[in-house]
């Protein structure tokens, strides 16, 4: 069962996501970019897909994972304010669903990721049209998971998927009704295949030539989480934080191991790492492919590498 | 409390050494405007000779000696030699000590014109003051550790003195441009038609010039593994001459990139 929003309520309803917290949309200065919403009026849907993935708020740049105070280990006792993001995309979100699979699901969950995920609330919107020709969504089995709200803009009015009780709370004052959402449609489509008969080298020295190694389609997926580990301690006071900074496996230091010896020493093995770890190993491993479609890794790569291309044409 | 009033254990400091040769002094600079967070490192360092602060210098042996600027006469040839022999760790600070930056283009230049172009008077240039080809201090003395950048950010020396301190080998930022310029969520310049060379150039600088606006120079060198002529690819696809090109690749760290295989002459 969901819920149904006038249109001449939607702007009241953003107010009221915003007197709950910290409100998180896209807002465009030079470009659009997921920020901290000051006014309601700032909230800009209609530019396209924010350059970085909501990623950011889960898995930041850099963060403490461990003090050091006079040369003894301390936990990091944060406390994450309650965060609203809203105009998150499907794609987006899906790869929040995917993080949680490798932060939370297991063993061992890791703690920092999850003080951060149970205080954000996030609410979705739905895609008319893709908001990029590079969006390839519909070809990666996209699921309506992942979200505490799911917006869906009709005509007169919004259909809204509730999905957790957080978000239930956000909404009761509205009316119910029985909402179906369909998924988004787009014109770009991966067609999905084994990757397995396509590893020798000549399948990627096309695309590998053109990659300067910038790393930019890793720090914009928004299912990419790699990271490297650092101390960074005073040696007088013995004072310091054990920081967890991204990583990219597209740097050759990311499979330096000690001793020296390099793993991926070429640019063609670490640029074949990314597209199958991201079609096939994590689809291997875990029974989903880890791209979500989003198309950034193309649509912001200074040459325009198109991984999607390559796989539809060129493996044959 | 107990704590705070026991004498510390009495272990000698390292020696250290800031040294300059031919160079704008701007590298010196950045370490000495740290400020507070600098005290934390003095104190744990024996600051014997920095003749730029200090009035009273000590000849070496020196466990670390920093030497930025460049070699481009015969006295900086023989500083250069002496601290080398003087001291267990030799630091390359800066573009002109790691990659010749500025005075570096002369290489691509006539000596004769450019000498001419600079000095009214020649008569001087001779004994210890003659010019020598402009190179990096690595082509003439084995170098430890380098660290470019012009000048290198504060947050690397700091990073570098406290590995050191701990023993360890220091670990220097060795990602491009583009990964700070991505994570401050600047507009790409090169994207968008500039003449940014952001990608085969080392970082560690926070992408300082992006951040507002103005496209990288590249003052900290390119990296080993840059795709180079990918990048001058893309620039021209910008609309950039092959001129141009060649004389921003030659303004930091000519030697270097002629090193790594692309045609500046």
């Amino acid at each position: 069962m969901g819920r149904v929003l006038k249109k001449e309520d939607y702007n009241k309803f953003l107010q009221h996501l915003k007197d709950e917290g910290e409100l998180i949309a896209p807002v465009t200065t030079k470009m659009v970019r997921f920020e901290t919403v000051k006014n309601i009026r700032d909230i800009d849907l209609n530019s396209g897909n924010p350059f970085f993935p909501i990623k950011k708020y889960f898995l930041p740049n850099k963060e403490a994972l461990l003090k050091i105070r006079s040369g003894e280990t301390k936990s990091v006792d944060k406390v994450e304010k309650k965060k609203l993001i809203f105009g998150a995309r499907l794609c987006d979100i899906n790869g929040i669903a995917i993080l949680d699979e490798l932060f939370l699901n297991h063993e061992y969950a890791d703690e920092a990721y999850k003080k951060r995920r149970d205080s954000i609330i996030i609410i979705g919107i739905n895609c008319h049209t893709p908001p990029s020709k590079y969006c390839f969504c519909e070809s990666m089995d996209l699921k309506k998971e992942g979200y505490d709200l799911l917006l869906h803009k009709r005509e007169h009015n919004y259909f809204i998927d509730v999905l957790t009780d957080n978000g239930a709370k956000l909404v009761r004052h509205l009316p119910e009704a029985e909402v179906d959402i369909p998924l988004p449609k787009t014109k770009k489509h991966l067609d999905r295949k084994d990757l397995k008969p396509f590893f020798a080298d000549n399948f990627w020295e096309k695309d590998s030539e053109q990659c300067v190694s910038c790393q930019r389609c890793t720090i914009l997926c928004p299912t990419c989480f790699c990271f490297d580990l650092q101390d960074e301690i005073n040696p007088r006071t013995k004072n310091g934080d054990r920081v967890r900074t991204i990583d990219s496996c597209h740097s050759k230091d990311f499979t330096q191991v000690a001793g020296g010896h390099v793993f991926r020493d070429t640019r063609l093995k670490r640029y074949r790492h990314r597209v199958l770890h991201k079609t096939q190993f994590f689809q291997d491993k875990f029974k989903r492919s880890m791209c979500t479609g989003c198309g950034r890794c193309i649509e912001y790569c200074h040459s325009k590498i198109d991984f999607v291309k390559t796989i539809n044409e060129d493996f044959q | 409390m107990s704590n705070f009033f026991k004498k510390k254990e009495e272990k000698p400091k390292p020696k250290v050494a800031i040294h300059s040769i031919t160079g704008c002094a701007g590298c010196q600079l950045v370490i000495y405007f740290i400020r507070d967070k600098l005290l934390e490192i003095l104190g744990e360092i024996d600051l014997v000779s920095a003749p730029m602060i200090k009035g009273k210098n000590q000849p070496g042996p020196y466990d670390i000696c920093i030497v930025e600027g460049m070699v481009a006469s015969e006295q900086d040839l023989e500083h250069l030699k002496k601290w080398r022999e003087e001291s267990k760790i030799l630091v390359a600070w800066g573009t002109c000590a790691t990659h010749g930056n500025v005075p570096g283009i002369k290489i691509f230049e006539d000596d004769e014109k450019v000498e001419n172009t600079v000095y009214d008077n020649k008569s001087n240039l001779t004994g210890k003051n003659k010019p020598v080809k402009p190179t990096p201090i690595e082509q003439h003395v084995k170098v430890d550790f380098s660290i470019s950048g012009c000048p290198p950010a504060e947050i690397e020396f700091m990073r570098m003195m406290q590995h050191f301190l701990m023993g360890m080998k220091p670990r220097v930022y060795n990602e491009p441009v583009c990964v700070e310029c991505t994570l401050n969520e600047n507009l790409c310049l090169l994207d968008d038609g500039k003449e940014c060379l952001g990608p085969m150039i080392r970082g560690g600088c926070n992408a300082l010039c992006p951040n507002i606006n103005h496209p990288c120079t590249g003052c900290h060198g390119p990296l080993e593994d840059a795709n180079i002529p990918q990048v001058i690819k893309l620039l021209e696809r910008n609309g950039i001459s092959k001129e141009l090109i060649k004389q921003r690749l030659q303004k930091y760290a000519g030697l270097k990139f002629e090193e790594l295989g692309t045609e500046l002459r």
